[in-house]
């Protein structure tokens, strides 16, 4: 069974089209990365699942419900981001204790562990918090709540590198014990490559590739080589990237497949490199700019 | 992981006592809004003196309406609040629905509308208490001694009233979300009804729908009425709100 599965989902607001004509669907139990530049609809399209946006056209179901004011589809997600709401009158362990009565997997051992990892007080205020710490509070609710679907919108805004390490392998370690199917944005891929199992790479609302990370990474392939000994060898492949490399020498990004059939062809004319996944990623959403 | 079923009711019970929980400051508001009424209410509301040559006679008349009054203001203000894009988005941090969030924003301004209804009517003892050691007159005891029937009737009334203004200002407030034309309609309709009002200008028969409650002297029908009258804004709120957007 899809846990998500989005047909034409489109989202206008104005005349800013911010989710254009979407169809994807996200397997059972996987951690699924969406990727993309700013502006591409990431907010958008994770506020459409969790319900609290409408779609303009298109349909999506999120466990087989439209998400929109489904208790269903509701009870069984939590959203995380860095603009969470909570009453300023309650404590951190209010929240928490709260927290525990809408979420039936809420998990109370798991929550004062990481409570106390980082270090925070029971009686400190969500509005007295740095955004670093906020953030880290808000992610010990979207682990701790343990729900089927766990959307992380851009999580980590604010945290330092210590913090973020440690989220990740608290993510992965409940994740192994609990799975469940997460959803993680984030601009910056080079660091979560290693928590994400699929990635779905979305650029101006549409959907530019979804496929798992592992085949990221050796979806593409770069060719050094002299401009013009590239430029016939490379004539009718899609080019993802291309950069001068001084006078005589330039570097093109392509298919895999494409750029070792090119190889043979070649002899010992290019050079054949590998792409990092996050750098194809803005390769592959850097294009019209 | 397998998925959870949570009934409406269920989500709704656990809103409910969440909002309960996190917004004391609002009851605590309450009480400043009444004491400050209490205060405005010590040198009597309505007074009248007369003398002759030998006699000084002054007559002061000391009730806790300023009090209720003020519980009116402030509920409606509540009523508003609740509806406000920051307290709706605390709804959604966790479980909800738009259907849940207001219902348990109906309950909660219930149970604010209770609050304010036993507390206002029993200031009327405290103004007694102050009245009875701070004025050096004479007090008339038949209306000083309370009949708890009466304090009973007052309270009773002095809820419905509440309830009633508790759904109309949630339902002003679902409009003003809605499209903020109407902030500047309802404004100008609450100040152009004062200025009509201050000036003795007969008010258009649409407002007869206020004497429609006002001058209902039964009790059980006064309760009818404005128990249909909430749902009927509550229902209506909830109709424009199912499609709203959130967070």
């Amino acid at each position: 069974m899809d846990v998500i599965s989005c047909t034409g989902l489109t989202k206008k607001f104005g005349r800013v089209t911010a989710v254009d004509d979407l169809s994807f669907t996200v397997a059972q139990n996987r951690i699924t990365g969406l990727i993309g530049p700013n502006g591409a609809g990431k907010t958008t399209l994770l506020k459409i699942i969790a319900g609290f946006m409408r779609a303009s056209s298109g349909q999506v179901t999120v466990f087989s419900k439209n998400p929109f004011n489904s208790l269903k589809a509701a009870s069984n997600m939590v959203f995380i981001d860095e603009s969470m709401k909570f009453p300023p009158s309650l404590s951190l362990a209010d929240i928490m204790l709260s927290a525990s009565v809408f979420y039936k997997n809420w998990d109370m051992e798991l929550a004062r562990g990481l409570f106390d990892y980082f270090s925070f007080k029971a009686g400190q205020y969500h509005s007295g918090l740095s955004k670093g710490m906020k953030s880290t509070f808000n992610v010990i609710i979207g682990l701790a709540a343990r729900c089927a679907l766990t959307i992380f919108d851009e999580p980590t805004s604010g945290m330092d590198a210590g913090v973020r390490k440690d989220f990740y392998r608290a993510l992965l370690r409940d994740y192994l014990q609990k799975p469940r199917n997460i959803i993680f944005s984030s601009h910056l891929l080079n660091e979560v490559d290693d928590v994400l199992e699929d990635i779905l790479l979305l650029d101006g609302g549409k959907k530019r590739l979804q496929l798992p990370v592992s085949e990221l990474k050796e979806f593409a392939a770069a060719l050094r080589g002299r401009n013009e000994v590239i430029a016939e060898l490379t004539a009718g492949q899609e080019i993802y990237y291309r950069k001068r490399m001084g006078e005589e020498h330039c570097y093109a990004v392509l298919r895999r497949d494409a750029a070792e059939g090119v190889l043979k062809k070649s002899g010992a004319a290019v050079e054949i490199l590998p792409v990092k996944a996050d750098d194809l990623c803005v390769y592959l959403t850097d294009g019209k700019r | 992981m397998s998925l959870t079923e949570a009934g409406l009711f269920e989500v709704v019970k656990s809103q409910y006592l969440y909002k309960m929980k996190s917004r004391l400051g609002l009851f605590l508001s309450m009480a400043g809004m009444q004491v400050m009424g209490l205060l405005f209410s010590l040198g009597g509301v309505m007074s009248f003196s007369m003398g002759s040559q030998y006699i000084d006679l002054s007559v002061r008349y000391f009730s806790s309406d300023l009090v209720i009054t003020f519980t009116f203001i402030w509920l409606f203000v509540v009523a508003v609040l609740t509806t406000t894009k920051e307290y709706q988005n605390i709804d959604f941090t966790f479980i909800a629905n738009r259907l849940s969030s207001n219902l348990s924003n109906a309950a909660f301004l219930a149970t604010a509308a209770l609050f304010g209804a036993f507390t206002a009517m029993l200031s009327g003892f405290l103004l007694r208490i102050i009245v009875y050691f701070k004025s050096g007159g004479y007090l008339l005891s038949q209306n000083f001694i309370a009949v708890p029937a009466d304090v009973f009737t007052g309270i009773a009334v002095t809820l419905a009233y509440l309830l009633l203004i508790g759904s109309l200002g949630y339902f002003c407030g679902v409009l003003a979300q809605r499209s903020k034309v109407f902030i500047v309609l309802l404004g100008g309709l609450l100040f152009g009804l004062l200025v009509l009002a201050g000036r003795g200008y007969r008010l258009p028969a649409i407002f007869k729908a206020f004497e429609f409650f006002r001058l209902e002297t039964s009790l059980a029908l006064l309760a009818l009425k404005v128990i249909l009258a909430a749902a009927l804004f509550y229902a209506c709120s909830i109709v424009l709100s199912d499609r709203l957007e959130v967070r």
